[in-house]
């Protein structure tokens, strides 16, 4: 393929290629799809342990999860300590899937790019790609840290300005527009900012066997240049975003009134949700995949030019 | 909106022979105290403004000024409020009371017609239940007032006779929320716990406000079922009285008693938990303990006697004890209304153990034996114990409701009126105890964590284990936002 037509790739190759990586690696999906949801499992068996101290023997607690409004704020005043517990339990699997990710995007990028046959290959490229990039891929998380400063202050800041409309709203019409258009820059940034740590994670691990002076801050100020430069990287991780979201608030009303009760109820619920989460898994990595298919178009940065003392 | 304004007449209280004027100045958490009289009242508005006011119309003048001048009549009224404005529309209905129809008016802005719709029907149904409750509403007219949302703050959820302010119109309030006919049903029900039965809120608040909320409760209930009377939405349901008292601060850390004068609370949380909250609970506790229809009974009976009067916190209490064959209640309004704290209910242990004749070393010398399990195997029989707490200050008698394995029940009646904080049950029986909930119908409301009435002797797992689904779910889909 020649870097002309590279140049010209679109969304709906990125989507292909993302797609024919995903299906071609369904072990790796598999694989880590299995990993992060036996980590929120376990965050959820923690907080299920946690409830289960308090309130096995208070039958109030069984009314609150059945829907009683009444009976959870009770719950809720009864033992604030272990809802708090619940909380925290539920932020540190996030921190730790965070750190965690450093690592297995990294691998993600990784067979992506190299495109390994067999699983041992595989599995091999996976964890070399994700280990070599590991601290790289910190520093670029702390660098990070003040483009997310930026969300947080825009997204105070449209809050800020939309809460006068919402507070008065009297149409769900007049209190999501505002909503959203207070939004909308956190948004806006939020997927620029993603979209070009993505960029710049994509690029060390492609770049890296090449260019070992590629830094985190290199790499993060080419793709924040190269994701402005081009629409095609905002617009496809947005359609994953969007995809995300439409699916999860489909979930959340298709869930409205089906209390799903009982052992038969349990186990529905649990295959819908694990199928939902498997459904948003295979999204983001086929807008991975698809990152690196782009990222394969992009200029090398330039090398350091070394003069040699004859 | 003009409320708070007219001059007040001033009213005289005491016993006969040692009067005395009461005329408080207007205090921010509480209205005017005034008589009753008559008033004719002329307007010079604007001729393009809508114009809503206490009493009726009976007369209009064009000035030919671009002004009209509108003649207002109220009798047996103590207040009188007036709204303007230019863009306001007006919705009618019509209440069947005994005695005759009263005309429901909504004043709503255009953008507001769909709440004005919901205002329309609770006003409605408000004044035909207060009327079949207590007395039939005596005017002929009830306005509504629909403020703008962004002046429902300043003008909102206000009482006057004849005419009140609603409020709580938001996007949120989707049809179910009853939060907006909540708001409307209490100031409507003012022009019965004010309106006619106008006593000093400065004074004693808990009478126009607390008494008020106890029957909104009511009516909230026969509208939309007890279970669902506040909010039933999308699969949550919650009821009016019992989601109150979740929602206020635990009653022992309300610093005041119910019978506070309204500038003697430490601050508006404590003016609102005691009057509003705690009286509902106080009374509706009560009401628990005399029986619900001698108690509804007389609060009917209460509202008879002391109309277009100024019945005070001593005069309540004792129609109510009259009424009720002249029961003694002072022991529970001593402490409930005059005092701080409430009830504080729990079990404290329930254990169950099979029967069985004695074990260990029995005897001496010779006559020693070591009694084995084996030697002295369980019986059939359960021999069970349990150990029900009050730590609270109103001591309200309760009954206990003990479950069994083999899905019979038995209840047990506490009075702990005249002795300690603690009870012990003990018992033998042919099933295990599974169970033990005290005041299993939720009616001792003064009692704000009812969490730990209710205690199985076997811990089930699933709620917490479906919580902890739903929790893992959720941990997963930030995990998906934040993370890979």
């Amino acid at each position: 393929m020649s870097a002309a037509r590279r140049e010209r790739i679109g969304v709906g190759a990125m989507i292909r290629a993302g797609g024919r990586t995903a299906s071609h690696y369904t072990g790796t999906v598999l694989g880590v799809f299995v990993v992060q949801a036996l980590l929120a499992g376990a965050a959820g068996f923690g907080i299920a342990q946690v409830l289960g101290s308090e309130f096995a023997k208070r039958p109030r607690f069984d009314e609150a999860v059945s829907g009683d409004l009444t009976a959870l704020v009770e719950c809720i005043k009864h033992a604030p300590a272990a809802f708090k517990a619940s909380f925290w339990i539920g932020v540190a699997a996030v921190l730790l899937w965070v750190v965690a990710s450093w690592f297995l995007v990294g691998g993600v990028y990784a067979v992506a790019h190299e495109r390994p046959e067999g699983k041992r290959e595989t599995a091999r490229c996976f964890g070399a790609g994700g280990a070599s990039t590991f601290l790289v891929y910190v520093r670029l998380a702390v660098l990070a840290s003040v483009l997310h400063l930026v969300v947080m202050v825009a997204l105070v800041l449209g809050l800020g300005a939309a809460a006068e409309r919402m507070t008065h709203a009297l149409t769900l019409p007049g209190l999501l527009i505002p909503l959203l258009v207070g939004l909308l820059p956190a948004i806006v940034i939020g997927v620029y900012v993603w979209t070009a740590i993505d960029y710049a994670r994509a690029e060390l691990t492609v770049r890296r066997p090449t260019h070992d002076e590629l830094g985190a801050f290199r790499a993060l100020v080419r793709a924040l240049v190269f994701v402005a430069r081009r629409p095609v990287a905002l617009g496809h991780a947005a359609l994953g975003w969007l995809v995300f979201v439409v699916v999860t608030l489909g979930y959340v009303w298709a869930a409205q009134g089906h209390a799903m009760l009982g052992t038969g109820g349990a186990i529905a619920l649990l295959v819908i949700r694990l199928g939902l989460s498997l459904v948003r898994f295979g999204v983001k990595f086929t807008v991975l995949a698809g990152q690196i298919e782009l990222t394969e178009t992009r200029p090398p940065p330039a090398r350091r030019v070394v003069e040699q003392e004859s | 909106m003009i409320g708070q304004w007219f001059p007040k007449i001033g009213v005289r209280t005491g016993e006969p022979g040692a009067e005395t004027w009461a005329c408080d100045p207007f205090h921010a958490w509480s209205e005017f105290f005034a008589d009753f009289g008559v008033y004719d009242v002329e307007l010079v508005v604007p001729d393009s403004f809508v114009v809503a006011a206490t009493g009726v119309l009976v007369g209009a003048k064009d000035n030919g000024d671009h002004t009209r001048t509108l003649g207002y009549h109220a009798e047996d009224v103590h207040d009188f409020a007036w709204m303007a404005d230019p863009e306001m529309e007006v919705m009618t209905g019509t209440a069947k009371v005994e005695g005759g129809d009263v005309e429901v008016r909504v004043y709503y802005r255009p953008e507001q017609e769909a709440f004005a719709r919901r205002h329309l029907y609770a006003g409605i149904a408000a004044i035909e239940q207060f009327s079949a409750m207590y007395l039939p509403y005596p005017w002929p007219i009830m306005s509504i007032i629909d403020p703008p949302p962004d002046a429902a703050g300043g003008a909102g959820g206000m009482e006057y006779p004849t005419l009140v302010t609603t409020a709580a119109d938001h996007a949120i309030a989707r049809p179910g929320i009853h939060v907006p006919e909540y708001v409307t049903i209490h100031e409507v029900g003012h022009n019965w716990f004010q309106g006619m039965l106008a006593s000093n809120e400065g004074r004693e608040a808990w009478l126009d406000e607390g008494v008020n909320e106890y029957a909104d409760a009511i009516v909230l209930a026969k509208l939309y079922g007890e279970r669902g009377s506040l909010i039933d939405w999308m699969g949550w349901t919650a009821e009016d009285t019992h989601a109150l008292r979740a929602a206020a601060a635990p009653m022992g850390e309300v610093p005041s008693p119910i019978g506070t004068v309204s500038w003697g609370f430490v601050d508006a949380d404590a003016y609102g938990e005691a009057t509003y909250l705690k009286t509902q609970a106080a009374l509706r506790t009560l009401e628990m303990i005399v029986g619900r229809d001698p108690f509804r009974a007389a609060m009917r009976q209460y509202v008879h006697d002391f109309a277009f009067k100024h019945p005070t916190g001593r005069d309540f209490f004792a129609s109510l004890q009259a009424s009720l064959g002249g029961q003694d209640l002072s022991w529970f309004v001593q402490p409930a209304f005059y005092g701080i704290g409430g009830s504080q209910l729990s079990v404290r242990s329930a254990e169950c153990t099979p029967k069985h004749d004695p074990r260990g070393v029995i005897g001496d010398g010779k006559q020693r034996k070591i009694i084995t399990p084996e030697l002295a195997p369980d019986g059939e029989a359960w021999a069970c114990s349990v150990i029900i707490s009050d730590t609270g200050t109103v001591p309200v008698p309760v009954d206990i409701e003990l479950r069994f394995a083999d899905g019979t029940s038995q209840t047990e009646r506490w009075d702990h009126r005249d002795n300690g904080h603690w009870f012990p049950i003990r018992f033998e029986r042919s099933s295990p105890l599974t169970e033990v909930e005290i005041d299993p119908k939720d009616e001792v409301l003064i009692d704000d964590d009812p969490v730990d009435n209710h205690l199985r002797l076997e811990p089930d797992p699933s709620a917490s284990t479906r919580a902890g689904a739903r929790a893992a779910f959720w941990t997963e889909t930030a995990m998906q936002v934040f993370g890979l």
